[in-house]
């Protein structure tokens, strides 16, 4: 048996009802498929007069009992358990299955519908068009001829983004359905264009769409963009619903006065859906080939990427073999222990600059070497082994830390009244440059922090202990080899929290008042005898201002007796509590002069430090602002300033003004963004300028054009690589929705180069995973 | 003025579920500060009134400025926090939401490691804001609004 119960459903055949009537003379085996089979089948009710005229573009109307089978028709004859002729207007239903037809067959035997003439399939959401059709409705097998088809479905790419609708669409000489979404076509055509016209479609001698691992793989395949082949691929991989697929990526093209026409056809290998791997053969006319690779994983306790680029020769640089790579690991075993890796290198020390367009990376000038092994008690404590080094490609060596131990924490004590916190360090310090002191150092850091107050008024004093030892291979000054060094570090930190309700922009607002004073009191020590390793002097901002040393690192503890005093305000929505605007205001006030300084960096003067503001946040809807302000009053001079102001009245819509000024180093103007610039065209920009050394150091130009189913863009870019050399280039990409619709370099460096930018075409499918 | 001392910041929910990797500092701190908010931090999710899933912590460097050699002179240190909150049945108390803070550094070719340490300062204080920008938003989350 299994087959599911036929039924004409009387009730939708009462609207025809001269034509049932002259269905009803005919054979008996009419008459007895007007029942239901089983005869148990209850009766939908009949719907209203309108629906007819609905019924003739859509199934609404049609609905069926789950698993039985509804007819309807101008006329209906046949036999019962053999074959029934719907003619005229003929529909049949059969779970989410529509079919409509100038006539239907249905044999119910064979479970089997053969549908003749204007003949529209639709299955959940898909239809399929064509003059004729054979299809085993429960198996969901058959063959349709000459179909047009459109297939349809729902992507949320990730958490919290819009779901959109991906549609893809073609004709085929046939199609055959081979069980549920899997369909077989035959000299087809496939786009994610609007069905009508496309701009560009995939036109395959066979295709294969898999909608269950959405997934379409075609052979002898070719490219078609306006109506100009522009690709052929004899087999070929693509993502149906924009999910990561494995498939080529829309190929960049471009030209730079570094490697000169420049092409790239990354190929992305969706291995699973924790691993991949991108290949990306890349061509320079005036150098060569190159090979790039990256392989990532991510696993319920590991993550990581491996990035490896070789070139068998340069003709350029007449070298063989350059090459560059780089290790990205971090994993977890257990809840205590973790490690990370983090491996970079280059063949030589030019390799960045010639090879690499990316900036970011071309502008390294030392490459790190480091691992980790960290425990973390889950208690309240944690310990942490590092080994690091550095390939330097100009300028100063770093020292390696061969190796750092680190152990330190934080533990209430006394009813939870006061913490105990506890930081300690061991390094070996060494030099790649023989006239560097070696040596290693010992620090251990206790200290008791007692928090008095509530939570609108604070004051927590804090006392601690600072031992440092040193064994120096050789000594800075006479014999000194084995330095210690001991200083008490007292701090009180007291804080009042205040409030008041207001409105801001037409909403309910807390405005927040915070004032704090912190002091900070260290004896001297003098330390000229002891090398610099890691200590230099913190930029002067807020973090800093509230911190208990001006110098980073532990080769340096400045000698204080200060207060620091600052006011903050906040004006918060109530609503959601997001934190729409910050002024802060501070200053610092030193009881007693610099004597503790780094070698070469003299010591400050005076006893008033630089006053430091900032306004940050939202000024109305569109316009934003980042701004910091530090003003010497001694010598009535402005140190640092910074403003980047935003305006973004809608998406794709930006320009940021950015200036930033730090005196004797740099005053430069930044401006960016991106416009519509009407007809589907989009323009983004970007010009930095340093003002001091009278120099363009970046400027980038480029127009994107947002079609339905496919961008174009082509970006110039422009930046500073030495002194007096910079790197030009131009890139062009094609990018075909949906079909090879991953970011690639030019899209990396529009986002990078110009906040705010948005990318003009549907969010698509990201292959980065483990990043909502 | 009209300011006045702030009480304790009244959370919705007595007790909460934290999903993340626990021992992430940014976590850490959190459990403390909603223990000082008297909100009890509870093992499994079915025991709490809400459930505060920590969906992204991620720091992020961008190059802010070049110096005339083309290297980089300043930086733009970004620190992202995606959470959501939702009850124990999984009922949306807040979407997805994020919160993204950052600091600039100026770089010194010649102070790699001691900028290292200067970048950890930025992202401490950034921990600490972001903390606090939390606390104020999970504040105004209603309970029987939850969808």
């Amino acid at each position: 048996e299994g087959l599911p119960a036929l039924r004409v459903d009387p009730g939708l055949l009462a609207p025809n009802a001269p034509v049932s009537k002259s269905a009803a003379p005919r054979a008996s085996g009419g008459e007895a498929a007007l029942r239901s089979k089983e005869g148990t089948a209850p009766v939908k009710p009949a719907p209203g007069p309108g629906a007819d005229a609905a019924a003739a573009d859509a199934d609404v109307g049609m609905t069926a009992e789950a698993g039985s089978t509804v007819v309807v028709a101008d006329r209906i004859d046949g036999q019962q358990d053999v074959e029934l002729s719907a003619v005229g207007n003929a529909q049949l239903v059969r779970d989410d299955t529509h079919v409509r037809a100038d006539r239907i067959i249905y044999r119910e035997v064979l479970d089997e519908v053969e549908a003749i003439g204007d003949v529209r399939l639709s299955r959940g959401e898909d239809i399929i068009r064509s003059d004729k059709l054979r299809v085993r409705l429960d198996e969901q097998t058959g063959e349709v001829d000459a179909p047009e088809y459109a297939f349809s479905r729902v992507v949320q790419k990730q958490e919290g983004m819009t779901p959109r609708t991906v549609i893809g669409s073609g004709h085929a000489d046939v199609l055959k359905l081979n069980g549920e979404n899997q369909y077989a076509l035959k000299n087809a055509t496939w786009s994610t264009c609007k069905p009508a016209d496309p701009d560009w479609y995939l036109k395959a001698g066979e295709l294969e769409l898999d909608y269950d691992r959405e997934l379409g793989v075609a052979r002898d395949s070719t490219v078609v963009f306006k109506d100009v082949p522009i690709f052929y691929m004899p087999w070929a991989e693509f993502p149906l619903v924009a999910q990561r697929k494995s498939g080529f990526l829309p190929p960049t093209f471009g030209t730079s006065n570094k490697t000169g026409v420049d092409l790239s056809v990354p190929y992305y290998w969706n291995i699973a859906p924790n691993y991949d791997a991108t290949f990306v053969p890349r061509y320079m006319s005036r150098r060569g080939l190159q090979l790039g690779g990256e392989y990532r994983y991510l696993t319920d306790d590991a993550s990581g990427t491996i990035r490896a680029e070789w070139m068998p020769n340069d003709r350029v640089a007449g070298r063989d073999n350059r090459a560059a790579g780089s290790i990205l690991h971090q994993q977890t075993f257990g809840s205590h222990w973790s490690t990370y890796l983090n491996l970079n290198g280059v063949s030589d020390k030019h390799y960045l600059e010639d090879l690499n367009s990316r900036l970011a990376i071309a502008s390294q000038s030392n490459l790190v070497r480091e691992g980790s092994v960290s425990y973390a008690s889950g208690s309240w404590w944690s310990a942490t082994m590092l080994a690091q080094s550095y390939q330097t490609l100009t300028g100063d060596k770093p020292y390696r830390r061969l190796p750092q131990l680190t152990l330190g924490g934080q533990r209430p004590f006394l009813d939870d009244r006061a913490d105990f916190i506890f930081s300690s360090e061991y390094v070996r310090f060494s030099h790649p440059d023989p006239d560097k002191p070696d040596g290693s150092r010992f620090v251990a850091y206790p200290s008791v922090q007692v928090p008095l107050g509530g939570t609108a008024f604070s004051l927590t004093p804090k006392l601690g202990l600072h031992y440092t030892r040193y064994a120096l291979d050789q000594a800075l000054i006479g014999d000194k080899k084995e330095i210690t060094r001991t200083l008490p570090i007292f701090t009180l930190d007291s804080s009042v929290v205040m409030e008041r309700d207001t409105r801001w922009a037409g909403r309910d607002t807390i405005q927040t008042l915070e004032p704090r004073i912190y002091y900070v009191n260290i004896p001297y020590r003098d330390q000229s005898a002891i090398p610099n390793f890691d200590s230099g002097l913190y930029d002067f901002n807020f973090a800093q201002i509230f911190s208990e040393n001006i110098f980073s690192g532990s080769d340096r503890i400045a000698n204080a007796n200060q207060v620091t005093a600052a006011v903050t305000s906040r004006l918060i929505d109530s609503d959601s509590g997001i934190e729409r605007l910050r002024f802060a205001l501070g200053q610092r006030y030193y009881f007693a002069d610099q004597r503790v300084t780094l070698p070469g960096v003299p010591a400050r003067t005076g006893r008033r430090a630089d006053i430091l503001a900032s306004l940050d946040g939202r000024l109305s809807q569109d316009f934003s602002l980042n701004s910091g302000w530090q003003y010497n009053p001694r010598d009535k001079i402005t140190e640092r300033f910074n403003a980047d102001l935003r305006y973004q009245p809608g998406f794709a819509q930006v320009v940021n003004l950015g200036f930033r000024y730090t005196r004797d180093v740099l005053r430069d103007l930044d401006v960016s963004g991106q416009w519509p610039l009407g007809g589907h065209w989009y323009g983004v920009a970007r010009y930095n300028r340093s003002l001091r050394d009278h120099r363009v150091t970046e400027a980038l130009a480029g127009l994107e054009y947002a079609g339905d189913c496919w961008v174009f863009r082509t970006v110039f870019h422009r930046f500073a690589t030495k002194e007096n050399a910079v790197t030009q280039a131009v890139f062009l990409q094609l990018e075909l929705t949906d079909l090879a619709s991953v970011g690639s370099s030019p899209l990396d460096l529009l986002r990078r180069t110009v906040g705010g930018y948005g990318t003009i075409n549907q969010p698509v499918a990201d292959p980065v995973f483990g990043q909502p | 003025c009209g300011f006045h001392l702030r009480g304790n910041i009244a959370m919705p929910f007595h007790t909460v579920y934290l999903a993340g990797d626990e021992n992430n500092a940014v976590l850490v701190d959190l459990r403390r500060q909603l223990r000082l908010n008297d909100v009890e931090v509870v093992d499994t999710a079915p025991q709490a009134e809400a459930v505060i899933r920590v969906i992204q912590l991620r720091k992020e460097k961008d190059i802010l400025s070049l110096n005339a050699a083309g290297k980089a002179r300043e930086y733009r240190l970004f620190y992202t926090l995606a959470y959501a909150v939702d009850t124990p049945t999984g009922k949306t108390l807040r979407a997805p939401d994020r919160i993204i803070l950052r600091r600039d550094i100026t770089f010194d070719d010649s102070q790699v490691l001691a900028k290292a340490q200067e970048e950890t300062l930025l992202y401490n204080d950034m921990e600490n804001d972001l903390i606090q920008q939390l606390m104020r938003r999970l504040a105004t989350i209603k309970l029987d609004t939850a969808q």
